[in-house]
């Protein structure tokens, strides 16, 4: 679980047991394009972030999609958003960075089940790095 | 100030949902305001709604029906205080038991005049979410006024009796709906449930 959530106090989750026991991600990366992307450049680079999240769960044994969902936002040229409620499904897209937008900031929230509250982390920030040949700086 | 909290597992639509009841409600010339509350430290939905022209105060990093109780008092009483609504529109984390949300206004919200739950179920997932979270889900019809089955474009009609005949036996008294967000299929009821 990433730093300062605390799913462990939903006491009325405790008696569920390890099986839903949810891991939380949520946090924020500024995100430098160079060069700057075209619109459609950008949707497939966050397509396949999350193709490659949702491997990186599938593998850590994920039962259970809550969501995934996010923005990528830059200023002055509007938001791209992004959010999924299954591993296998294609994810929703709306909205989009419009011109040749060169720093936006990514927010990412994600809510699984049966992936250890540890692992998430490593494993959004593995798929970013693996999506877009760049190391994304969480700000939790 | 009247509440409606609109409960429901995560990506059961409630955001959207939440956004279609406030439309209409500021038609019909109510006054909002809108809390949303994410488990994590970052949200997402807080400033969505707000683009779309509603003021809202954002609770993070817990679940308002437990770690964060107080934090939904003192929240309740500055948008009371800030925006003087009509009604505000409480949509809680996808984890959140609606029930034990309910005492805390209870208790600690006397200003509130009538609260009502609306809790929405992803027909798509509605037999993992058994499989996996079943007393959540269970604790989130229980407490619902009205149920709204969502994404019900997403089955066929076989999976969707089965999903209503599950979500009857589970919601009590609660009135139950078929609703698709994304086709709007069945909002016009739903809306007029809430309008």
């Amino acid at each position: 679980m990433a730093k300062g959530h605390d799913a462990g106090g939903h006491d009325h989750l405790r008696h569920l047991g390890a099986k839903a026991t949810p891991a939380v991600f949520a946090a924020r990366a500024d995100v430098v394009f160079a060069p700057s992307p075209q619109a459609d450049q950008v949707e497939v680079a966050i397509t396949r972030f999350l193709a490659a999240l949702s491997g990186g769960l599938a593998d850590a044994g994920c039962t259970l999609v809550g969501h995934i969902k996010g923005t990528l936002a830059a200023p002055g040229h509007a938001d791209l958003g992004f959010h999924a409620t299954s591993l296998a499904a294609r994810p929703l897209l709306t909205g989009g960075i419009a011109g040749d937008a060169r720093e936006a900031v990514l927010t990412v929230n994600v809510i699984v089940f049966g992936v250890p509250d540890g692992d998430l982390p490593a494993i959004v920030t593995e798929a970013w790095s693996r999506a877009t040949g760049t190391q994304a700086v969480w700000r939790h | 100030m009247n509440l409606l909290c609109i409960a429901g597992f995560l990506g059961s639509g409630k955001t959207t949902v939440l956004l279609e009841i406030a439309r209409a409600m500021t038609e019909e010339g109510w006054r909002l305001a809108v809390i949303e509350n994410e488990i994590g430290e970052v949200g997402v939905d807080g400033g969505y709604v707000r683009e779309q022209g509603l003021p809202v105060q954002e609770l993070f990093g817990g679940c308002i029906c437990c770690t964060l109780q107080s934090g939904l008092a003192e929240t309740l009483q500055t948008v009371q205080s800030r925006y003087a609504p009509d009604w505000v529109i409480v949509e809680p984390t996808g984890l959140a038991a609606p029930g034990d949300l309910l005492g805390v206004i209870v208790d600690h919200c006397p200003e509130i005049d009538i609260i009502r739950v609306l809790t929405l179920v992803d027909a798509a997932r509605w037999p993992m979410l058994l499989e996996i979270v079943e007393p959540l889900v269970t604790a989130q019809l229980k407490a619902a006024d009205v149920v709204a089955v969502n994404k019900i474009d997403q089955v066929d009609d076989e999976a969707l009796a089965s999903v209503m005949q599950g979500v009857r036996a589970l919601s009590g008294d609660a009135t139950v709906l078929r609703v698709s967000a994304a086709t709007g299929a069945g909002m016009e009821r739903l809306l007029g449930a809430f309008v």
